[in-house]
């Protein structure tokens, strides 16, 4: 039998073990928040080296400033918004959009034609789709949709209004449909490019 | 289609199911042809995006990020540096090299006594430069030889020469049967360990184990049979300790150094104890080597919890195997 014993401190509590010197509350830290942060940089960046870039940098940046850290928000929001804000930095310094041409010849699947979705087979086309959703509406669907966090959260950590958080998320959603377009019967989907 | 449709928040709570199925029912109902398009779409979408696999980090590049970060950060002291992984030796193994010595300088002297006892015979012997080194010796063993003589022969001569070179050879023999004896000692210390509840495929890896829990150190004995097969790349360093109870708590990383010092090799590691249901917890990170590491703590039979970050839960004949950033992940078993 082999089981993995996760009993752990706080965010905050570890964050103030760690300034104090203690070596194991930054192993918690890296261990509590990795994944995610790392799946965040990767649904953004799109590249796995990139994505481990700035995963590090995210990390780096986060503990040199611990600090300062004032526990107006938690732990948690301030890093992923270290981690968003990190990912877009690198991808202007790249002067490079996270996208991906579609394979020559690639064909999105009809879903008039074929029986039901196939989440595989979409993969791609569905990846491609919400790397081309503008920066803001990509951060907030990432953060809502994919990493589960409540829309609270996303505001907090995106730091824009709640209502601003749902506006770009209900328009994201609505790009990725249009993007995706075919894959829908033609009268469930939405006309126009929903901008 | 407008940028902000004005039922935004009804078709979101619909979308995610957030409503009540009565409430939802008749929600939808009231929807115009625009904004059931718009609901459309929005189930679209989460349906898509729920198909994504969750991306994750292997545990080679969570090892490389808390490395780079580390790093970056100049986080933690370097440990002393420990010795490189030599195989220790045992008491023994490390005398014999001494006794072998001490047993040359005896050769020599007794070649030089029986040298002095021939000079006596002959008072009138010099020494000579063409064997210093038996020469020496006669003199120091017996002084008596050492008085000024006036008269040297070539036949003194050629005798101390031939009586040099005979304590020379005597003295390679004697070394070279030391280091024999040393040799086949150890290995003979090897077996005995190995026989004793060490097992390996590979000699070195067998040595390497065997002496470590040998070696003089205040570690006991682990309670639990350990066999380490070293991959073919011998990625490197695997190290067993045991804990000194809860009596004496100390830092993993403390435990780590020691570990290292005991000098086992990476690779695939077998645990078996004497129970089925051994259990092979996670317990804490230390430095190895100046190099991060993870700590597995494995205990014989159920435990309650044991608290990751503190060394309080060890116990008497639990053990436990660090590996360093560079090894491969490791396999471990139970029977």
């Amino acid at each position: 039998m082999i089981r993995r014993i996760r009993t752990r401190d706080s965010d905050e509590a570890l964050l103030r073990r760690y300034l104090a010197g203690d070596l194991r509350a930054f192993e918690s830290l890296m261990e509590a928040h990795e994944q995610r942060v790392f799946a965040i940089c990767l649904r953004i960046m799109r590249n796995r080296e990139d994505a481990l870039d700035a995963t590090q940098e995210t990390f780096i940046t986060v503990l040199r400033k611990a600090s300062s850290f004032e526990g107006r928000a938690a732990f948690s929001t301030w890093l992923y918004r270290v981690a968003v804000n990190t990912c877009y930095d690198q991808l202007r310094k790249k002067r490079r959009r996270p996208t991906s041409p579609l394979p020559a010849g690639y064909e999105p699947p009809d879903r008039a034609t074929s029986g039901r979705l196939e989440a595989a087979e979409l993969r791609p086309a569905i990846e491609d789709a919400l790397a081309n959703l503008p920066p803001e509406f990509g951060a907030a669907v990432i953060l809502a949709d994919l990493e589960g966090l409540p829309l609270r959260r996303v505001s907090e950590v995106l730091d824009v209004p709640l209502g601003t958080v749902k506006s770009r998320l209900f328009r994201g959603r609505r790009l990725l449909a249009a993007q995706l377009g075919n894959l829908f019967a033609p009268h469930d989907y939405p006309k126009g490019d929903g901008q | 289609m407008s940028e902000h449709h004005p039922d935004m928040d009804l078709i979101m709570a619909l979308a995610a199911g957030e409503l009540p199925p009565e409430e939802a029912t008749r929600a939808e109902a009231g929807l115009d042809a625009e904004a059931r398009a718009e609901l459309a779409a929005q189930r679209a979408a989460l349906e898509a995006l729920e198909g994504l696999p969750r991306p994750t980090l292997s545990i080679g590049e969570q090892r490389r990020i808390r490395t780079a970060v580390r790093t970056e950060l100049r986080l933690g002291s370097t440990p002393p540096r420990v010795a490189r992984r030599r195989p220790a030796r045992s008491p023994l193994a490390r005398a014999l090299p001494v006794l072998a010595a001490f047993a040359s300088v005896i050769v020599v002297l007794a070649v030089a006594l029986d040298f002095g006892d021939g000079s006596e015979s002959e008072p009138e012997q010099a020494p000579t430069f063409a064997a210093p080194a038996a020469t020496a010796a006669a003199t120091t063993a017996a002084p008596a030889t050492t008085r000024v003589v006036t008269e040297t022969t070539a036949s003194a001569a050629a005798t101390t020469t031939t009586a040099a070179a005979e304590a020379e050879a005597m003295m390679e023999e004697a070394a070279d049967a030391a280091d024999e004896v040393a040799a086949e000692a150890e290995a003979m210390m090897v077996e005995a360990e190995a026989a004793a509840g060490v097992e390996s495929t590979d000699r070195t890896a067998a040595t390497t184990a065997a002496t470590s829990t040998t070696a003089p150190s205040d570690l006991p004995r682990p309670a639990f049979d350990v066999s380490i097969v070293l991959p073919d790349d011998a990625v490197r360093l695997i190290s067993v300790a045991i804990a000194e109870g809860p009596a004496m708590p100390f830092p993993v990383s403390d435990l780590a150094v020691r570990a290292v010092t005991q000098g086992l090799v990476c690779g695939e590691i077998a645990v078996s104890g004497s129970e089925p249901d051994d259990t092979v917890y996670f317990m804490a990170y230390g430095l190895v080597d100046g190099e991060e590491a993870e700590a597995y703590l494995i205990r014989q039979g159920e435990v309650s919890d044991v608290d990751p970050g503190a060394a309080t839960g060890i116990e008497p004949d639990d053990l436990l195997l660090l590996t360093r950033p560079d090894c491969e992940p490791l396999a471990f078993s139970t029977p």
